[in-house]
């Protein structure tokens, strides 16, 4: 942080200033498109700035040096999922069993499938690890990927992605299956889908919502705690 | 807001930022492989069930100060967005593998919670029906 101050200067301020004005933005035409997954404030509001450095040839260090202020601001953020999490805790204790049960065979079958997938495909061990975490929610992923020496970016964008596929194509999957328990079909949108599949689930139903959004600080807990342990276990 | 209120939320983000720079302490000094912020977040977790009590303006403000930063989460991802720039080159080596890892496995992480949570209901409300 120290080092931060010392060479803090004027392109610093203003990419931050772009960085927040873009997320207001995002946050506009993602309210306007009805809140469609795809329409998600990380993506219209990040490809546009990676554009302008690109084309502009803008030094990404600089744009870096802004962002760590931002991500230093996800450590307080990750804590204040405490307080949801302790506001449904009497939810979780009387779901208990069968929903810790279906959540950590979604989150294993999750991790273990992208593995083997991606593993079979030939991607490579800094891919392996980036895609390991994805199903969580970003600022945990982030923070696992840091432990397992994963690239953060690639593993916030991931998540990012899964959340968007989840939502699109989760409800589909799980009606064909005939899976009707709306705190089932939360608890599956939250597990595998994190907080996109989570806003998904608010707008089937709210008790869907509610179930997914316990979900996903269950899901990040749990995984956080054994995924790195077994990553090095293993490798 | 009032004035007042404006510094009680402070304080709640003060603490939390605190419980983080903890977390991270905690993680570093024992050299755990857990995320800092979890370790923080688990010791949130603690504190709220040693001592919480609704309804006073502090726990208002906690309250208030969370919803704020979970609301507003996006914001700090969009760095780590933006961050992908600088990695192209490995994501276009590897992209058919990330993409059908991506997908299936999300479909897959989907469909086994919701076929198990369903099962377990069905078998826990058969129970009931026999006894």
């Amino acid at each position: 942080m120290l080092e931060l101050l010392s060479t803090w200067g004027l392109p610093e301020t203003v990419w931050l200033c772009a960085t927040v004005g873009a997320y207001l933005l995002a946050r506009k035409l993602q309210q306007a498109a009805g809140n469609v997954p795809l329409a998600n404030p990380v993506l219209l509001a990040g490809v546009p700035l990676g554009l302008v450095i690109w084309i502009g040839d803008f030094s990404f260090v600089s744009y870096q040096s802004a962002g760590q202020v931002l991500l230093f601001l996800l450590g307080p953020a990750t804590v204040a999922l405490a307080i949801p999490f302790h506001r449904n805790w009497r939810i979780i204790r009387s779901h208990g069993a069968p929903f810790l049960i279906a959540m950590g065979a979604g989150s294993v079958a999750t991790v273990l499938s992208g593995l083997a997938i991606a593993w079979a495909l030939g991607a490579g061990p800094d891919t392996l690890a980036s895609l390991a975490p994805k199903a969580v929610t970003t600022p945990i992923a982030i923070g696992i990927a840091e432990q397992i020496h994963g690239i953060a970016s690639l593993t916030a964008a991931f998540v990012i992605f899964s959340g968007v596929i989840g939502a699109m194509l989760g409800g589909p999957v799980l009606t064909l299956l005939g899976v009707k328990d709306p705190a089932a079909r939360g608890a599956a949108y939250g597990t595998a889908a994190g907080g996109i599949g989570t806003a998904q689930a608010f707008q089937e139903d709210q008790l869907a919502g509610t179930f997914a959004g316990i979900s996903v600080t269950v899901n990040g807990v749990v995984t956080a705690i054994l995924l790195p342990i077994l990553w090095w276990a293993i490798i | 807001m009032s004035a007042r209120e404006w510094m009680q939320c402070g304080l709640a983000f003060l603490g939390l930022t605190l419980l983080f720079l903890w977390g991270t302490w905690v993680q570093q000094s024992f050299a755990l492989t857990i995320p800092g912020a979890v370790l923080g977040l688990l010791t949130m977790v603690g504190l709220l069930v040693w001592r919480h009590r609704p309804g006073t303006q502090s726990a208002v403000a906690l309250d208030h100060t969370a919803d704020t930063l979970l609301a507003h989460m996006n914001l700090f991802f969009v760095p780590a967005g933006v961050g992908v720039m600088a990695h192209l080159a490995l994501v276009a080596r590897d992209l058919w593998p990330i993409m059908a890892a991506l997908v299936f496995s999300t479909l897959i992480g989907v469909a086994t919670t919701g076929l198990v949570y369903q099962a377990l209901l069905k078998k826990a409300e058969k129970g009931k029906g026999d006894a």
